[in-house]
């Protein structure tokens, strides 16, 4: 058996893991386009600060020693273009290597709009990988005024770390709010108060209509007709499956790579995972991209179970996401602000303070969550959507201060607290 | 393997676990010492009480660990011994682990520089059995195997 697994990341690498764990002697094989150790995204804005280093083993997804330990081939900085589905081959620039089994696992790419004019010119980065951030860094070694394009989660961190290393950032945001996938009303205008505090300049409801400048980046018109100058704009509207090598080799693709439960594409022995595919939503009820780190693990390790003989399934997953902007920490999950057919349940006792909780309730079935300034409890909410919990009983407890084991049935504690 | 655990009608609330806890891991593992220190440990289990329920309530060391899939940089782990184990030097403190644990059991320490770290219980990896379980006098918590 030969597995290939193209992409070097959160889902490649935990994949192999699983492979390893059930085949020891096969050869694995690893490609990325990119030169580097697989290291960790949510990092780069940390990086650009100067907070890690490429060497330090905290930036690395996993430590040093993995490859050689797992026995794992690297071809790095090689790009695949297509599979060749029936030779079983993997075809790169001038060369092609065979396969069995084989993993894609190439992640997103940077969503630009095409309507953006002057969006190619010298000056516009996108930041969702080390060699953008690598490119942004040589550039702020001259730049002072920065704009920022979408106030997800990627640019408003990227914002919040720029101002406060000296930076002159403005943030520019589509909708009416900061964060607004995640966050609902009071909780955005918490992180916008920190994000102001921390010297951003925060534009919400307008867009970035035009890049102005001929060779070089000058500035920004926005869609309200304002202006404003700039060295640099960083383009943080989203990221979308990176469907490439999918689309050259004919394997079947919806809003991201299509897989079956068990991972497997439309071709026979090719499967995929991680922020390239799209997944059932089990909040949303739909199939769709949910482009964060514990799916692109979980689902990188139940390909790698079932490419390696073993069975197992993913039973669906939802948005979940865990940030910091200055001293608003957060966990939110599935609807952030609540839908008409829904109750729900909110705890805003200690919101001076930056404390805010509430839980979405459909049916007895949690549909959201957001925890603001306390978030320790988030995870057993998270839990409790994905083991579809029916909380009819106890839903106003879960945003109660202090919130915990004693706040459950004896039933439902038993129940929970077995070893998972 | 084995685990911590916990008996809920056994419970006095003395928060003993809490204290013993603190003192193994802290430096010296002398309790006046870890008293007097500046940043004191964090204790690793903690007593959730609303009368009549009181438990000492830690990290299970899950079988297939969510907060070790939800790692954003590999900083947890599982030891020989099968617990879940965090590497503090490596923690970025983004608490990605918390937003999957399912028992609420992981704090945040946020006293030691850029970085916060996740702190957790270890199941005290220099002692037979761990100190928690040492301290109850009660009994309210066992070291077993159940499989
Ligand atoms: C700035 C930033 C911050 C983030 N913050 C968070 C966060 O806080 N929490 C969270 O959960 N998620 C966060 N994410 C998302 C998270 O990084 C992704 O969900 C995760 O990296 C997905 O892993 P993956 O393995 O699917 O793909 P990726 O990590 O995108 O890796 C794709 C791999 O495929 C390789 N590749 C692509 N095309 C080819 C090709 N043609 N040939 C060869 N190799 C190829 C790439 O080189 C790379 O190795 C963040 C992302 C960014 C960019
Ligand atoms: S920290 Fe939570 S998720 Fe991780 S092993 Fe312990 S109980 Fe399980
Ligand atoms: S807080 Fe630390 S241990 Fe937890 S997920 Fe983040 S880096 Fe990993």
């Amino acid at each position: 058996m030969r597995y290939v697994i193209i992409g070097n990341s959160v889902a490649g690498l935990s994949a192999c893991e699983a492979i390893r764990a059930n085949d020891k002697d096969s050869a694995i094989t690893v490609i990325s386009d990119e030169p580097f150790f697989a290291y960790s995204r949510p990092l780069l804005s940390d990086y650009i600060t100067g907070h890690v280093k490429i060497e330090d083993d905290r930036f690395h997804y996993r430590r040093a020693a993995f490859y050689d330990n797992l026995n794992i081939e690297r071809m790095l900085g090689k790009k695949v273009r297509q599979v060749d589905t029936k030779n079983k081959k993997i075809i790169l620039d001038n060369e092609a290597v065979e396969y069995d089994r084989c993993l894609i696992a190439t992640g997103g790419t940077p969503f630009v709009p095409p309507n953006l004019k002057n969006s190619d010119i010298e000056g516009v980065y996108s930041f969702t990988n080390l060699t953008y951030a690598l490119e942004l860094e040589q550039a702020l070694k001259i730049a002072k005024k920065i704009v920022v394009v979408g106030a997800g989660l990627i640019g408003a961190k990227l914002a919040e770390k720029l101002s406060l290393n000296g930076f002159d950032v403005t943030i520019v945001e589509l909708t009416n709010k900061v964060l607004g996938l995640a966050l609902d009303v009071p909780a955005s205008s918490i992180v916008t108060g920190q994000m102001i505090k921390a010297g951003v300049n925060v534009i919400t409801g307008d867009s970035v209509s035009e890049i102005m400048g001929t060779k070089k980046c000058e500035g920004v018109v926005l869609a309200s007709g304002k202006k404003i100058e700039c060295d640099i704009v960083v383009m943080a509207i989203g990221v979308k499956p990176n469907v490439t090598i999918a689309k050259a080799s004919g394997i079947a693709i919806n809003r991201g790579l299509a897989v079956s439960e068990t991972m497997q594409t439309s071709v026979k022995d090719i499967f995929a995972a991680g922020d390239v595919v799209e997944l059932y939503d089990k909040v949303f009820q739909m199939n769709h991209p949910i482009p964060i780190i514990p799916w692109a693990s979980v689902c990188g390790r139940i390909a790698g179970e079932n490419m390696s003989g073993g069975y197992k399934i993913f039973e669906g997953g939802f948005p979940v996401n865990s940030i910091s902007i200055g001293n608003a920490s957060f966990i939110s999950m599935g609807y952030a602000e609540t839908p008409e057919d829904c109750q729900e349940y909110v705890n805003d006792k200690r919101i001076d303070e930056g404390i805010y909780k509430k839980i979405v309730v459909k049916e007895g079935a949690i549909k959201g969550a957001i925890f603001m300034g306390e978030i320790e409890r988030a995870g057993m909410v998270s839990a409790m959507i994905k083991d579809n919990i029916d909380v009819s009983s106890f839903a106003e407890r879960i945003v109660e201060d202090g919130f915990w084991w004693h706040s459950l049935e004896r039933t439902l504690r038993e129940k929970l607290t077995r070893r998972v | 393997m084995k685990l911590v655990y916990i008996k809920e009608n056994a419970c006095v609330e003395c928060k003993l676990c809490e204290l013993a806890c603190y003192v193994e891991h802290s430096p010296t593992k002398d309790i006046l010492d870890a008293y007097e220190m500046q940043i004191r440990p964090l204790p690793r289990c903690e007593v959730d009480v609303e009368l009549p329920y009181s438990a000492s309530i830690m990290c299970r060391h899950c079988i297939d660990a969510p907060c070790l899939t939800a790692c954003q940089n590999g900083s947890i782990y599982r030891d020989e011994r099968g617990a879940v184990i965090v590497n503090e030097k490596t923690c970025v403190g983004c608490w990605m682990c918390i937003m999957m644990c399912p028992y609420g059991v992981i704090k945040r320490d946020r006293r030691h520089g850029y970085f916060g770290i996740s702190t957790k219980c270890d199941l005290c990896p220099e002692r037979e059995t761990p100190a928690c379980v040492d301290a109850c006098p009660n009994g309210a918590l066992l070291f077993d195997d159940r499989g």
